[in-house]
């Protein structure tokens, strides 16, 4: 696979729905050796960070009536969170420039943070109209 | 017979399989939604650690759906939310990544592409938000958060670290 047909491939797994690396690893099996070949790549690639994870959870079940570890989970996710907050604020720097896109994620917050509205109906408004504007714009 | 919990969980995880764009961490609202608010299998507290849990442990962001899974209905559970979440689109990548080439250059598709960038910007954002209401109990919480944030945005220190050192301050009581 040259790097281009990665290039590629990935763009087309961030763009399809659905988690970005199951569906890279579907990809990229299918290539190789059609359905047989993307289950082996999506086993391949979940298969230990799976039980990796369940073993991490079992262990905090395990020890998680001591003070220490209770509280440093907490301050894991504390800083995971603001992990998250850092990704969506690089995201959105590129797209400062154009306010039809500062209106959609505007838009997209306030629906998903503050009113807590049911995601589907959130699509079912944002994307079209986004993708909308988009056409519209486009050179 | 095929327990009630496992079936519900396939409902819904399987309901999230095509809302997911941008990859999980922009779905978090909506898995809070459901698992929290909806269906109350997980607490806020339960859902925070479920988080810290996936976001510590090697592998993709979805993890997070195990851990949900896994807390609501054991060994069992983690697997029938994970394959839930990724079977339907699973099949539908499949099918599409066939036909892509046609379509490559397509208008419609930069369109698609270029519209949806912001949609999941504003979800990733909403994500932090929910996750910081749901995990920050205390104002040094709220801080660790902000700071993280800010250190993540103007270094390139890997990411790894702050949850390193996150854990070394809060098992010493700092939070």
């Amino acid at each position: 696979m040259t790097e281009r047909e990665f290039t590629e491939l990935l763009s087309l797994s961030q763009f399809l729905p659905g988690p970005n690396i199951i569906n890279m690893s579907i990809i990229v099996g299918s290539r190789y050796q059609g359905p047989l070949g993307s289950l082996a790549a999506c086993l391949g690639l979940m298969l230990m960070p799976f039980l990796i994870v369940l073993a991490l959870a079992a262990l905090y079940g395990r020890f998680a009536t001591l003070d220490a570890v209770r509280e440093a989970t907490a301050a894991v996710s504390s800083a995971a969170t603001g992990l998250v907050v850092a990704m969506g604020l690089k995201m959105a720097r590129p797209l400062a420039g154009t306010a039809w896109q500062v209106a959609i994620v505007v838009l997209g917050f306030v629906a998903l943070a503050l009113l807590r509205v049911p995601l589907l109906w959130a699509l079912a408004v944002l994307a079209p109209l986004a993708v909308a504007c988009a056409w519209w714009t486009r050179r | 017979m095929i327990p009630p919990p496992l079936i519900e969980l396939a409902e819904q995880f399987g309901a999230l399989s095509f809302l997911t764009i941008g990859g999980v961490n922009a779905i978090i609202p909506e898995i809070h939604r459901r698992v929290v608010d909806i269906e109350h299998w997980l607490t806020d507290v339960d859902f925070a650690q479920a988080f810290a849990i996936s976001q510590a442990s090697p592998g993709p962001n979805m993890l997070i759906v195990s851990v949900i899974g896994w807390k609501v209905y054991g060994f069992l559970g983690a697997l029938v939310a994970t394959v839930a979440i990724c079977l339907p689109t699973s099949v539908f990548t499949y099918a599409v990544s066939h036909v892509w080439n046609r379509f490559r250059d397509a208008p419609l598709r930069a369109a698609i592409q270029r519209g949806l960038a912001p949609v999941t910007v504003g979800l990733v954002l909403a994500s932090g938000y929910v996750l910081a209401r749901t995990a920050d109990e205390t104002w040094v919480a709220y801080g660790i958060t902000v700071i993280t944030a800010a250190l993540a945005l103007v270094t390139r220190v890997h990411p790894l670290w702050f949850l390193v050192v996150a854990a070394v301050l809060g098992a010493f009581g700092v939070h």
